[in-house]
């Protein structure tokens, strides 16, 4: 099934991925951190299904593990020390920032796993096309070129296997000459249809108009609505950084914010923005399954 | 130069016919001064770029260093590396380049995302570092930079986008654009080839493996100390060493052929010359 964010404008989506992917860099708070980690793996689930765990294993948990580890070994700031570790003392600030910091980026790249699944080539193409058409003309052209290049490849070996000079049989050096005799003429043949392309969008006028892309996104209701909650939930989290809501040190001594009810209706908002995602698909899941019980 | 464009057929237009033969001294007299502005206007942009990334980038990372030395590494430095790459696509853009020149550097970038596509099998020995230094070699260092940042964007589309990808396309990018700074094409003795082999080892773990190790250093430390780049460095070193001599490898194997190809495109078609 499609996601229910995926239809959203893309430069809404792209507004809501920049939120949440330099909040967890600028503000290294344990529980908004927690928060986005949450809301990134809720919807890493409902993208993935059972596969958002080979992210979290993949992923997540190495660069969880080397950071909290490398952390206090190599930072001795703080003035609580614990041990010491060969003449290096080891502090309770630098274990608990190192932890915070795995926490971080793991958000991060949890947000990036979600991203990678909405932002398709075209959004991309989409995005850039608008001030940067030349680039997002070579993207578009590299990425349809990727599997063309390697469907001539196929055509080119079986041309070669025909004429006896295959990649199967043979000594491993005839091979690997044969295999790149293959490559020489997979390249010749790209250039060679690359000026072909070129020649070819110059006679159908390329350059004369504005850039226009193939996906063609509408501004619609929803998207001003979800544009709308988004801006909200940005406005209050500059306004709670203004007001020194969320601020937290962890030099020379640990000190966070303490749970006052501002900060806690703070922590619900950020979730709720995190959130619009999930909410969307549920929403959808819910409407589809009041249809279905009409029936 | 847009201005004597303008004039030219004015003038002609009000003076007499001239005679035939003097009509064709005109024209050649036109397409001299034309190819010459086109000369000079070339060499600008080369001084221009180099300008950019020898002063620009470093002077935008120090003040980023000094202003945030101890807020925000992460943040910042991701920032810094994504801005100082947006002169060379400025530049690229404003200039309009021509059909041909953007498909071929499309058939390049496209040739080092497959290229690591076909060598998934062998972690880290990838021919991407070698296809870009050959690009930014034949078609010049503002077409190595495009294609070395463009090959790690497209590539990582298909491997996966993360906080590591401005990193990438900096770094391949500049790897192409110091390729096509510091050779020309005309790579004929053995010793040349052999200064090409050398120059792709140092940049691959000189250039290459110290940025995108220095992603990973930034990303987990507030304050950063000499020891940690030391420590990361020194981990990151053998998968390094592995791409330097995959670099080495392919740039023996490729570097003729493929400057051969790219050079008979270029003179058959008239693309960046």
């Amino acid at each position: 099934m499609r996601d229910a964010f995926d239809t959203v404008n893309p430069i809404v989506a792209f507004v809501f991925f920049a939120f949440a992917l330099i909040m967890p860099m600028l503000v290294m708070h344990p529980v908004l951190l927690g928060i986005s980690l949450a809301c990134a793996l809720a919807w890493l689930f409902i993208l993935r299904g059972k596969r958002a765990w080979g992210y979290i294993l993949k992923f997540a948990l190495p660069v969880m593990l080397l950071t909290a580890v490398m952390n206090p070994l190599f930072n001795h700031a703080g003035v609580t020390i614990l041990f010491y570790l060969r003449h290096n003392p080891i502090t309770l600030e630098s274990i608990v920032y190192g932890v915070a910091s795995a926490g971080m980026l793991a958000s991060v790249v949890l947000w990036f796993a979600c991203f990678n699944a909405i932002f398709t080539s075209d959004k991309i193409v989409y995005l850039l096309g608008r001030f940067a058409p030349s680039l997002s003309l070579v993207l578009s052209m590299a990425l349809r070129f990727v599997p063309l290049f390697s469907h001539q490849a196929k055509r080119i070996a079986q041309a070669q296997r025909g004429a006896g000079m295959g990649t199967r049989g043979g000594s491993i050096l005839a091979r690997a000459r044969n295999g790149l005799s293959i490559l020489s003429s997979l390249i010749t043949w790209a250039l060679e249809s690359s000026v072909t392309t070129a020649d070819s969008m110059r006679s159908r006028g390329y350059g004369l108009h504005p850039r226009r892309s193939f996906a063609n996104y509408r501004f619609d209701g929803r998207d001003a609505l979800v544009g709308g909650l988004l801006a909200l939930g940005m406005l209050c989290t500059a306004l709670a950084s203004y007001f020194k809501l969320i601020g937290i040190r962890f030099f020379p001594s640990y000190k966070a914010n303490e749970a006052t009810p501002l900060f806690i209706a703070f922590c619900v908002i950020y979730a709720l923005t995190l959130l619009i995602p999930v909410m969307m698909n549920s929403i959808e899941a819910y409407r589809w399954h009041l249809l279905r019980s009409r029936i | 130069m847009q201005k004597e464009f303008a004039e030219k057929p004015n003038t002609a237009a009000a003076r007499p016919e001239p005679a035939a033969d003097e009509r064709v001294l005109a024209a050649e007299r036109l397409r001299a001064r034309q190819a010459a502005e086109e000369k000079k206007r070339r060499l600008i942009r080369r001084i221009v770029s180099a300008v950019l990334i020898l002063v620009f980038v470093p002077s935008v990372i120090l003040v980023g260093l000094l202003e945030w030395h101890d807020r925000q590494f992460y943040i910042v430095s991701m920032l810094i590396i994504a801005l100082s790459m947006v002169p060379f696509f400025f530049m690229f853009e404003k200039r309009r380049p021509r059909a041909r020149e953007l498909t071929l550097i499309a058939v390049m970038v496209a040739l080092g995302v497959a290229g690591r596509a076909a060598f998934y099998m062998l972690p880290h020995f990838k021919p991407i570092a070698a296809i870009v230094i050959i690009t930014g070699v034949s078609l010049g260092s503002e077409a190595g930079f495009i294609t070395g940042a463009l090959t790690a964007f497209v590539s990582n589309m298909f491997f996966g986008q993360g906080p590591w990808t401005p990193w990438q396309m900096f770094a391949l990018g500049l790897i192409g654009f110091l390729s096509g700074i510091l050779f020309n094409d005309q790579i004929t003795t053995k010793l040349k080839l052999f200064l090409l082999c050398a120059y792709g080892a140092f940049v691959t773990v000189g250039i290459y493996g110290q940025i995108v190790d220095t992603q990973v250093v930034f990303s987990s430390a507030q304050n950063v100390t000499w020891e940690m780049f030391l420590a990361v460095y020194a981990s990151g070193l053998p998968v390094n060493l592995v791409f330097a001599s995959a670099t080495v490898l392919f740039l023996l194997l490729l570097t003729k052929p493929l400057l051969n190809k790219l050079g008979r495109i270029k003179k058959k078609h008239g693309v960046f010359r």
